[in-house]
């Protein structure tokens, strides 16, 4: 049996990544939580209980990637970024809601099943013996996004590449390589569109301390456009960006890389050193401007805008990198948690002026982490959602909740499902009718059953207009997308 | 010049033995020793190894020249089988590559990473090329080692 700490920090654990307290619970106390152990290598469709009524406008599929497979052979990994990714779907037609899923068939997971063992080293924690690895994708585990780019669905890892795969079977297709010179190389889990529907992504390359960002630019189907490998001053850990109409916004944090056993071991938090806030031109792929920071550590970003001179974007930003080497591990190696605010990030608006180089901070003082916002207006100023996380110290691990801010006005609203119920990364999404919506998976841990909810968009206080429930708990995951039908 | 052979069903193989090792100390027959290298995890059965035998830190990976011996063996199944002859005893390391679209080099990404096998002796290193004191063993008797593809 685990002692208090152990239990606390995993509360800290599951609770910054949305997942509630009782999925802590569950995993620390006994082993028999479904979100986290023996997860099944598919869910064949089911169809959900609806409760309230879910519009007609609303038809297409929620995809989720869930770090399903923690555990083969005895061994489980003690860092969730280390399951292996399982692509869930919800699909809603006719008023009703259907659930399927599918481990995502990398070259990793096809060598480990073979093998009946976990064969490679984690982001976060190793198997026993584990094999060398030839290159980024021998270990990717493909289990951090799904999104859809062109016509084709993705899933998305951090550190190795795409994988593509069949919307309606969830089949795996297999890795996508851009082109021969981009073999391998990283590609994050959070692509953004531009205006003139064009791609953009980052890869955030390490190696002998040595860093380099690599600038992907894809048209609107996906292929490859351009493409630039650039030198980063320091090697600090990026997740994700920000994109403006004139910018790629990268934040360089102050997550150094030393390398460790493992690739997160390899990360050392610098708080008297710097973050850097690089400013990539999106015309020729130049570093317009590089700006420090105090140092912080950052996964998520909200949108960019420009007003006049002033670049303005907002981030869920976090004191430290405990979230990432500690918080999101599950085993006894995690951090002591005090209360379940130390994972929490705050979301912060940054202003930089692009003449002077001059910025400032406005804080939010709250704790909202996976930020969406709307993608057809992805340049304007708007109210960023995502999974609010209360802020006073000594509060409640599982008070989680669905929380609205707009950076600029800093309204807001929320809605609370109560202590039982954790939610997860809620999106923004838009029925026939041009009706927006907000839509996200949550799991009722008492009962052992995951949901969707939806809710009308700037209407987050009213409560959901539709739920809709499955008879079992599905594993957690961490990213997704909507594809309208 | 060290003998080599291999046992390998591929009649059209091209081999390379490079004697640039000679020591003027090794020369009582008991000093001299067969090595086998095993040599398994070949996902295609088509293309070439490209293989460096080394006794020396500073020339190990450096493809220098200054190698024991090279080897080019074209493969034909999933295991590839080699042997050394007439090694003198010290330490040693093995790296090598499948080229398996045969196009003499081994294929790598705008970032230098290869997307083609490569392995080392000791299967040594977790990512990237191993140092020679990881991947390097010692040779006083006849000996066989297995060096997994990565």
């Amino acid at each position: 049996m685990p002692n208090r700490r152990q239990f606390i920090q995993q509360i800290g654990a599951a609770s910054a990544l949305g997942l509630g307290a009782k999925a802590g619970l569950g995993l620390a106390s006994t082993h028999s939580d479904k979100a986290f152990h023996q997860v099944p290598k598919q869910f064949p469709r089911t169809r959900l209980r609806v409760d309230g009524k879910w519009p007609s406008d609303l038809v297409g599929n929620l995809y989720r990637n869930s770090p399903a497979m923690l555990e083969r052979n005895g061994f489980q990994h003690s860092h969730l970024f280390d399951g292996d990714g399982m692509i869930q779907r919800f699909t809603l037609e006719g008023g009703q809601v259907f659930h399927q899923a599918q481990m995502v068939a990398t070259h990793k997971y096809l060598a480990e099943e073979d093998a009946g063992r976990f064969l490679y080293r984690g982001l976060g924690s190793s198997p026993p013996n584990p094999r060398p690895s030839r290159n980024n994708d021998t270990a990717n585990p493909a289990n951090i996004s799904v999104r859809k780019m062109g016509n084709k669905l993705f899933a998305l890892w951090e550190a190795g590449s795409a994988y593509e795969i069949d919307p309606d079977t969830l089949a795996t297709y297999g890795r996508v390589d851009w082109n021969d010179d981009l073999k391998h190389l990283p590609f994050s889990a959070h692509p953004l569109r531009d205006e003139n529907g064009d791609w953009w992504n980052i890869g955030s390359w390490i190696y002998g301390g040595q860093a380099r960002t690599i600038i992907y630019q894809l048209d609107a189907k996906a292929n490859l456009k351009r493409v630039k490998a650039i030198p980063m001053q320091q090697a600090g850990y990026m997740h994700a960006f920000a994109l403006s109409p004139r910018f790629v916004i990268l934040v360089n944090t102050a997550n150094i890389y030393r390398a460790g056993e493992n690739y997160f071991d390899s990360f050392h938090y610098d708080s008297k050193g710097k973050s850097e806030i690089v400013l990539v031109d999106k015309n020729d792929l130049s570093v317009f401007k590089t700006i420090d920071i105090p140092a912080n550590f950052v996964f998520h970003f909200g949108n960019a805008f420009e007003l006049g001179d002033e670049l303005c974007f907002s981030m869920a930003e976090y004191k430290n990198a405990d979230i990432m080497n500690q918080g999101l591990g599950l085993g006894p190696q995690s951090a002591f948690a005090k209360d379940a605010t130390q994972y929490n990030s705050e979301l912060n608006l940054y202003r930089i002026n692009l003449k002077s180089g001059q910025w400032r901070k406005e804080h939010s003082q709250l704790s909202l982490e996976f930020p969406n916002i709307k993608e057809s207006q992805a340049f304007s100023a708007q109210a960023i959602i995502g999974m609010g996380r209360p802020v006073a110290p000594g509060a409640k691990a599982d008070q989680d909740y669905l929380l609205s801010y707009h950076p600029l006005t800093g309204e807001q609203e929320h809605y609370d499902f109560g202590e039982n119920i954790t939610i997860e990364e809620p999106l923004y999404v838009r029925g026939g009718n041009d009706q927006e919506y907000v839509l996200h998976t949550l799991a009722d841990r008492d009962k052992q059953q995951t949901g969707l909810a939806l809710f009308k968009a700037g209407e987050l206080a009213a409560g959901p207009v539709a739920t809709a429930w499955a008879n079992e708990q599905f594993p957690f995951g961490f990213h997704g997308c909507f594809v309208g039908a | 010049m060290k003998s080599l052979s291999k046992t390998s069903t591929a009649l059209t193989s091209i081999i390379t033995l490079l004697g640039l090792y000679c020591s003027p100390f090794a020369t009582a027959e008991q000093n001299q020793h067969q090595l086998t290298l095993l040599i398994k995890g070949y996902e295609e059965s088509t293309g070439t190894t490209y293989l460096s035998l080394y006794d020396k830190a500073e020339h190990f990976n450096k493809m220098d020249g200054k190698s024991v011996a090279n080897v080019q063996q074209r493969i034909s199944g999933d295991t590839l089988r080699i042997t050394f002859h007439d090694l003198n005893s010290g330490q040693y390391a093995v790296s090598l590559y499948h080229d398996a679209n045969n196009n003499r080099e081994l294929d790598r990404n705008m970032l230098g990473i290869p997307s083609e096998p490569y392995g080392f002796s000791n299967d040594a290193g977790a990512f990237g090329p191993a140092k020679f004191n990881k991947a390097s063993f010692t040779l006083e008797a006849d000996k066989t080692i297995v060096i997994n593809l990565r």
